[in-house]
Order: structure tokens, then C-alpha cells, then sequence
């Protein structure tokens, strides 16, 4: 695979990498940090890629996970992420459902929207995340549990609050 | 009905990250910054395969030399060991000289090397 054809497969995947880099890690600066190292380490690996162009969103998908998996342990070495730091641009209305969603798992707290970024958006099983995080299995079983439930809750709540609001 | 509702809530996030993520996009400078950062891999890429290549290619020729140098014998006037070894080892050495200079021949020369050229039998 030449450069042109890399840089073409990347543009169209980096908008997504950089946010599922940034769901994991919380952080946006961390987040261009990580897609910086995984679009390099795809470019070195790029001939191990074997097969069409199509297995290349997958390919990259899954460096990009790796990168942040362990840039996260490097920070949480140096300094917990803090919720608040989070970047405004996250909040920007209007608010789709994916947003919405999005800013509810955001909400949760960061133990448990990296449990959720690396399951939905990490497509990782709940072994890997275990082994990637670094915590008990069923730790992650009930983080996921708990997430679910508030999850629940927070949607029944605003729904609840809309209709409230078309009433009134 | 518990079951259903997690199913619900787990097929609704997946559904909603998914299209989250798609809709991410970069800015046009970090677009621009990756796109460097390729071009710069592969430049520097090619910069050491060249380097690597000439380092290759020099090293080869100084070895052939040094092989020819150490080698052949003919390199011998150069090297006082390989002259050495070539008087040593070498076949014995023939001298040829025309007839009527027989007596010019220096006394260390054994008869049997040497070669009368235009020498009647």
C-alpha cells in the first residue's frame, strides 16, 4: 500500500478514531496523542496488512484501541483523568440521540465510560477489557451492570422531563 | 422482561456510540498534521533505505580490494608479505635471454630456469 492510498483509507476513518480515542481516554490533547501513535504504527505495519482495502477500518481500529489502552495506563500513572477537564465542544447542542447518549455515558464518570467506550466503541470482549483496564472480570461485569442501569434511569428521566416540557 | 429492557439499553448504546463516533470528523490542521506526519515517515524511510544501500555498496568495494591487495600474487610488489609468499610458493622462476648473453646471467640463477630464446639444438 503506497502513501496516497494510506493517507485516503485514513481520512476516511481518523474522524472516527479520534473519537473513540477520545471515549476512551477522556481527554482530547490524549486523544490526538494516541490517533498520532496509532496512524504511525499502521503506517510502519502497513505491508503486514494483508487483503483488501476493505479490512483496513477494522485494522486501524483496533491499533487505535491498543494506543490508547496504553497511553491510559501511562497517564493514570502520572495523573487521574478528571472529568471536568473534558472538552466543552463534547456538550455542543443540538443533542441527537447519539449525542445525548454520549454525554450520559459521560456522566457516569470515567471508571465507567471506559468500560463503555472499550465495549461499544473498542468492540473488545469483557476479558479483554479486564485484562486491558487491569481489573477483576466481574468488576467489569458489574460496572457494565451499573452503567446499563443508570443508563436507564437517566434516559427514562429525560424522556420524561421532554414530555414534561412539551406539556407544559 | 428484565432481560428484554438490558437487551434494549445495550442494542440503544451500541447504536448510539457507533453513529457518535462516525459523526466525528477532524479539523482541517490535524487532518493536515497526519497527513505530514506520513509524508515525513516515508521520506525519512527512504532517506535510510539509500543511506543503507550506499553503506552496502562502499563496504563491498573496499572488501573486493582488500581481497585483490591480500590475494593475488600479482599484487605483490605492493604488499612485502604477498611478496613473500609469491617467491615462497610460487612456481620457480624463469628467466629468458637471447642467445649470445648466456654469460650475462647472474651466478645465483640454477641452469634449469632458464630459456635460451632463437637456441639451436
Amino acid at each position: 500500500m503506497n502513501d496516497k492510498r494510506f493517507l485516503e483509507l485514513l481520512h476516511k476513518e481518523e474522524g472516527k478514531l479520534f473519537r473513540i480515542a477520545l471515549a476512551i481516554l477522556g481527554s482530547e490533547s490524549d486523544a490526538w496523542d494516541a490517533l498520532q501513535q496509532a496512524v504511525e504504527q499502521a503506517w510502519r505495519s502497513r505491508r503486514s496488512l494483508r487483503g483488501s482495502d476493505a479490512v483496513f477500518p477494522a485494522w486501524i481500529k483496533k491499533i487505535t484501541v491498543n494506543c490508547s489502552i496504553n497511553l491510559l495506563h501511562r497517564r493514570e500513572r502520572v495523573i487521574p483523568v478528571d472529568p471536568l477537564t473534558l472538552p466543552a465542544v463534547m456538550y455542543d447542542p443540538p443533542l441527537s440521540d447519539a449525542a445525548m447518549i454520549w454525554q450520559l455515558v459521560e456522566e457516569l464518570g470515567p471508571d465507567l465510560r471506559k468500560v463503555i467506550a472499550l465495549r461499544y466503541l473498542g468492540d473488545l470482549s469483557l476479558e479483554e477489557i479486564a485484562r486491558a483496564l487491569g481489573i477483576p472480570l466481574g468488576t467489569v461485569k458489574s460496572r457494565l451492570h451499573i452503567a446499563h442501569k443508570r443508563l436507564k434511569e437517566m434516559l427514562d428521566d429525560k424522556e420524561q422531563k421532554g414530555v414534561g416540557n412539551i406539556e407544559a | 422482561m428484565k432481560r428484554d429492557s438490558s437487551n434494549e439499553i445495550d442494542n440503544r448504546m451500541n447504536q448510539a456510540l457507533q453513529h457518535w463516533a462516525d459523526a466525528g470528523n477532524l479539523t482541517p490542521e490535524q487532518s493536515f498534521n497526519l497527513e505530514r506526519l506520513v509524508y515525513g515517515m516515508s521520506h525519512q524511510g527512504r532517506r535510510s533505505t539509500t543511506a543503507s544501500v550506499l553503506r552496502g555498496a562502499i563496504a563491498t568495494i573496499a572488501a573486493y580490494i582488500t581481497m585483490l591487495f591480500l590475494a593475488c600474487p600479482a599484487a605483490g610488489s605492493i604488499l612485502p608479505a604477498a611478496q613473500v609468499l609469491a617467491r615462497q610458493e610460487g612456481p620457480p622462476p624463469v628467466i629468458l635471454v637471447e642467445q649470445g648473453v648466456y654469460s650475462a646471467i647472474p651466478a645465483g640463477i640454477p641452469a634449469n630456469m632458464v630459456i635460451l630464446r632463437g637456441a639451436r639444438s
